[in-house]
């Protein structure tokens, strides 16, 4: 995230990071024995 | 409001060259992708009401707890952006993005807790909770650009910008009421000349003193006026009032520019002084402007 003027850039970190927190929840939710 | 026609060669648009209200307009970055959070805990609401009656307590607790923190992240990113967006800007008061990464935590941990075990709790927590940080990033959590700025001035410069937009948008409801395309789109550029004289007013609030007048009493006056002829030419479609009010319109506009003129040479002035001042600096100390 820049900090700096302008507008917030994303890396690719912060997408990879973004992906893998939506796997986390759906893995979280849908598994899981009930 | 849509627009059939436009630009140089359309009948009665105005000025083509003159600024539109797009200009400077940022697209956000407060996209799509925040709304995956909302999407990817769903699947609870199945686990809930397929499992006995606590689990499905602590199932729905831990989906209200995701669904609080995808909110919550989801505001903080319109705040940060709205902070990064501005020369001057305070902290949000709640740190929204890191709350979000809290309860994105606890609410996987409870998830974990209720569908795997204790281990798996900590490890879901945990994950999710670094996983959303590194992906959002904290809020900001500094004042920016007020060192040096009187706190109670750029309130009153906030009160008297936020009045002003109130205006602004009561003069954009009456001109869309009268239902005229030449008239919304000169009251539309008129706002553009307005919100350039409130940005500068925001970036340098000493200026607040010289342009209350215009901030204040001349348009709420501008308000009146376009509230008055929307009334009137609802009624009555009448030309010369129409020419009356589009002629204040570019009156006004024409003192609102000369004022932002005004005030932006008085900026222009600092930065020659500091100029001054450095090269008088550099001078003394024996370095040597090539002047060429």
């Amino acid at each position: 995230m820049g900090t700096g003027g302008g507008h917030m850039t994303e890396t690719g970190l912060q997408k990879l990071a973004f992906a893998l927190l939506v796997l986390l929840m759906l893995y979280a939710s849908t598994f899981g024995a009930a | 409001m849509s627009e059939r026609f436009g630009g140089k060669y359309s009948p009665q648009t105005g000025h083509a060259d003159a600024r539109n209200s797009y200009q400077g307009a940022r697209r956000s970055r407060v996209g799509g992708r925040v709304n995956f959070l909302f999407l990817a805990p769903l699947p609870m609401i199945w686990q809930a009401f397929t499992s006995a009656p606590t689990e499905m307590f602590l199932w729905l607790v831990a989906l209200a707890t995701l669904l609080l923190a995808a909110w919550l992240t989801r505001a903080g990113q319109q705040a940060h952006e709205a902070y990064e967006a501005r020369k001057v800007a305070r902290r949000p008061a709640l740190p929204r993005k890191i709350l979000g990464s809290i309860l994105t935590g606890a609410g996987l941990a409870l998830a974990g807790y209720t569908g795997f075990g204790g281990l798996e709790a900590a490890l879901f927590g945990g994950l999710g909770l670094v996983l959303h940080f590194a992906a959002f990033g904290p809020d900001p959590l500094a004042n920016k650009g007020m060192d040096g700025v009187d706190q109670f001035q750029t309130d009153r410069v906030a009160r008297a910008i936020t009045q002003a937009e109130e205006h602004l948008t009561a003069i954009s409801a009456a001109a869309h009421r009268a239902a005229d395309r030449q008239v919304s789109s000169r009251v539309e550029r008129f706002q553009t000349q307005v919100r350039a004289l409130l940005r500068t007013v925001e970036e340098d609030p000493r200026d607040l003193t010289a342009a209350r007048k215009f901030m204040g009493v001349y348009l709420k006056g501008a308000r009146d006026a376009t509230e008055k002829f929307a009334d009137l030419y609802i009624r009555a479609r009448s030309t010369e009032a129409k020419n009356d009010y589009l002629a204040l319109l570019s009156d006004l506009q024409d003192s609102f520019s000369a004022k932002n003129r005004h005030l932006l040479l008085d900026d222009r002035s600092d930065l020659n002084i500091e100029i001054e001042v450095l090269r008088d600096r550099l001078a003394q100390e024996g370095i040597r402007l090539d002047k060429s």
